[in-house]
């Protein structure tokens, strides 16, 4: 078996990138999930507020993977380097959709979701859903 | 400065273009038919907080000319409502908020901070004792009326966020965050040592978004009249936070008995009878976050059974897309109010002007203490207005009486709260941030209005 | 030109699959946050935050229906390729099942009586948080070091 030569940041062989990105993912798209039931329910607002923790969650831990990726890339581990840099562009513009996503979502009531919150939800969530799948392809994974 | 301007400038560039009520003169929004802009949102709420620095020696707000102003007592800790009585004693109730909204969601945070840069937090000066709360009720003894202070005391402490007071007869009613109390209290005591009697429980709780219970009672004195602010700004923690919220209370100060007066009045603060009359007047804190012209506080007179508005409109029938589900029912009845303020002036006190040392015109005219704005770039408020009544209604624009609470370098030397007319007729503001009672006499010389 | 060479000789293979994306490493997040969440929760609630109890019904809900996907696909990748039936695949699937059924009974308590979640609920929570950190470190183990799913490179 070949062995790449750059292994990723890792704590005992398990890439920090891989295991961080799924938090964002999950988050992202989870919060898309909690705005349409928000909707759906007509404004119970237990909804809205879970949608904005889970941005929250998915920013920082987003932050800190974007942060890890860069490196990595910088490093050389990616077996495919135009991929790896789509992955990153892909995933910074999740991140920044999604920040000003946050901010939307801070509003009172109705407005924090309807219209400009829930079209910033579902195109955060598509980008950090196939920036998520091509992770996979950029970044070979050990062994 | 610098410091406030930069803020401002990062968070419009992140609000991006969107400011189109930008031109609104606040005049236009003084008065029975204000302007109102369509609502605007944008990525950050605009935000205006002046640092403050407190009065320093000598300095003083500023009064049109034939007035004087000066401190009568300086040092408070958060004077927020001052209450004359007639032997020239004057109370003052300091009180603040104990403790801090339980986080809902992660702009609460954000929040808190902002609000406490605006009271005074954050590292700024001011020109009082700086440590927690005292809750008391501060007698001032001016005997002979020069507007000097010969005697300080604390006539009741240890009260809980208290903010509204009234004397009826030989009793002393505060208005606690959570409670009505009764003290036995007669004119020229100095200090209270009984204990309370809790007349009725007012809605605190954890959350207590506007905590002030603002206190009057009927010309009669048979009926104390509370006024509750809402839990939330547009019902956002939900409606069932806001049972018998946002809400004038009327009270029989004998059996405790309660119903709600009025409701839909976001947070009703200076209720005061019309002097000769038993219409109740209050002054009101409209929402936030929809622009910075948007929603002009107002005065209004409280009509029995009266519905304003809130959550679902302003206004009459504007209503406010925010609020779900929709009630069109009770929008259809929402009553305008009676005389706009203009936007964000935080109007927290009111007092009608029943003195006569005054010049003619000032009779039966409503003074209102401004507080002042937080979700404008440009400032709103810290003033204390004057509008002249006719017939009991009020007539014509706003007119600044006292100004000069924020400095030409853009700080915050003090905010005006509660005002009231004492036995020589002059005007007594309270000051909070300035922790300092002002007084406000005439001494002739200007033409009478 | 890179083959994707899972065959005998090359990583052991995933059986469960979508465009040659292994499909079980995709789902397991999901039941992961929402369990963890779980837990923050219950914390909250402990300390008197009543509202919140409604919102952990549903993340052990959605958790436990992810979880039962996750489930399926991981069963399925361990049954279809010998090599992936060694020790550290065995230790993760019982902690993972472990987690599921301490949950599902998580969740049967509460929603008979929101005050379980003091007692035992934020215990149950609390443990399968540490459960999972050690089956994901497991899940791990099974990528990272054994290579499951993993595109073989063309020989050089």
């Amino acid at each position: 078996m070949a062995r790449r030569t750059i292994p990723p940041i890792s704590i005992v062989r398990h890439p920090i990138y891989n295991m961080l990105l799924p938090v964002p993912v999950v988050c992202f798209i989870a919060a898309l999930l909690t705005d349409w039931t928000y909707l759906a329910s007509n404004g119970n607002r237990q909804w809205v507020n879970f949608s904005t923790w889970l941005l929250a969650a998915g920013l920082v831990f987003g932050a800190v993977s974007i942060l890890v990726l860069m490196v990595d890339l910088i490093r050389g581990v990616a077996a495919n380097r135009g991929l790896g840099w789509a992955t990153f562009l892909l995933l910074l513009a999740a991140w920044i959709v999604e920040f000003i996503n946050s901010l939307v979502h801070a509003r009172d009531g109705w407005t924090a979701v309807a219209g400009a919150g829930l079209v910033l939800s579902i195109v955060g969530a598509l980008l950090i859903a196939i920036a998520g799948w091509l992770s996979r392809d950029a970044l070979e994974l050990v062994p | 400065m610098m410091r406030q301007l930069a803020i401002s400038a990062a968070l419009l560039v992140l609000a991006g273009c969107r400011n189109s009520q930008a031109s609104i003169d606040p005049l236009e929004q003084t008065g029975p038919k204000p302007v109102l802009p369509e609502p605007t949102e944008g990525l950050i709420a605009a935000v205006g907080v002046p640092q403050v620095v407190g009065w320093k020696q000598g300095e003083t707000p500023t009064v049109p000319s034939g007035f004087r102003i000066e401190a009568m007592a300086t040092g408070l800790s958060n004077p927020r409502t001052v209450y004359p009585l007639p032997n020239g004693d004057i109370l003052v109730v300091e009180g603040k908020r104990v403790g801090s909204e339980p986080v809902d969601r992660p702009k609460d945070p954000v929040r808190r901070f902002i609000m406490s840069l605006a009271h005074g937090g954050g590292g700024a000066k001011s020109s009082g004792p700086a440590a927690g709360p005292p809750q008391r009720i501060t007698l001032l003894r001016d005997a002979n009326g020069d507007g000097k202070v010969e005697l300080k005391s604390i006539l009741v402490d240890h009260l809980n966020s208290p903010f509204g007071i009234a004397v009826v007869g030989n009793e002393l009613y505060v208005a606690n965050t959570d409670a009505v109390l009764r003290y036995p209290f007669t004119s020229g005591q100095t200090a209270i040592s009984s204990p309370p009697q809790r007349v009725v429980e007012l809605p605190g709780g954890l959350i207590d978004h506007h905590w002030t219970k603002s206190l009057t009672a009927s010309p009669d004195g048979s009926k104390l009249y509370a006024g509750v602010g809402s839990n939330s700004n547009v019902q956002e923690r939900g409606p069932e936070a806001e049972t018998n919220r946002a809400a004038v209370w009327e009270i029989d100060p004998r059996t405790g008995a309660y119903r709600v007066f009025a409701s839909g009045l976001r947070n009703p603060n200076g209720l005061t009878f019309y002097p000769g009359s038993n219409t109740l007047w209050t002054v009101v804190n409209e929402r936030d976050e929809i622009g910075p012209n948007l929603v002009p506080d107002y005065m209004t007179s409280v009509r029995p059974g009266g519905f304003y508005g809130w959550p679902y409109s302003y206004y009459g029938q504007h209503v406010d897309k925010r609020v779900r589900p929709q009630r069109p029912d009770l929008v259809a009845k929402a009553i305008p109010p009676d005389y706009a303020l203009s936007s964000h002036v935080a109007a927290l006190g009111l007092a009608f002007y029943t003195g006569s040392s005054f010049p003619a015109g000032f009779r039966g005219g409503a003074f209102v203490g401004e507080h002042g704005s937080w979700n404008r770039t440009a400032y709103n408020g810290y003033r204390v207005v004057f509008i002249r009544f006719a017939g009991g209604r009020p007539v014509g624009k706003p007119m600044n009486f006292v100004v000069g609470f924020i400095g030409p370098d853009g700080k915050a030397r003090g905010r005006p709260v509660g005002v009231a007319v004492d036995r020589t007729g002059a005007l007594i503001i309270a000051d909070d941030v300035g922790n300092t009672v002002w007084r406000v006499s005439y001494s002739g010389d200007a033409k009478a209005r | 030109m890179a083959t994707t060479n899972d065959g005998p000789h090359g990583h052991p293979r995933s059986t469960a699959k979508i465009g040659g994306h292994p499909i079980h490493p995709m789902l397991i997040p999901f039941p992961i946050v929402c369990f963890i969440f779980t837990f923050v929760l219950d914390i909250l609630y402990v300390r008197g935050d009543a509202g919140v109890a409604t919102a952990t019904n549903w993340l052990l809900i959605v958790g436990l229906v992810m979880a039962a996907f996750a489930a399926v696909t991981g069963l399925t990748d361990f049954l279809g390729d010998k090599r992936i039936q060694g020790a550290d695949a065995v230790k993760h699937m019982l902690a993972n099942v472990t987690a599921v059924v301490l949950e599902l009974v998580n969740l049967l308590l509460r929603m008979k009586n929101p005050e379980a979640i003091v007692s035992p609920g934020v215990y149950i929570s609390g443990v399968v948080v540490l459960i999972l950190i050690y089956s994901g470190w497991k899940g791990g183990d099974l990528v990272f070091r054994h290579g499951i799913g993993v595109h073989d490179r063309p020989n050089s």
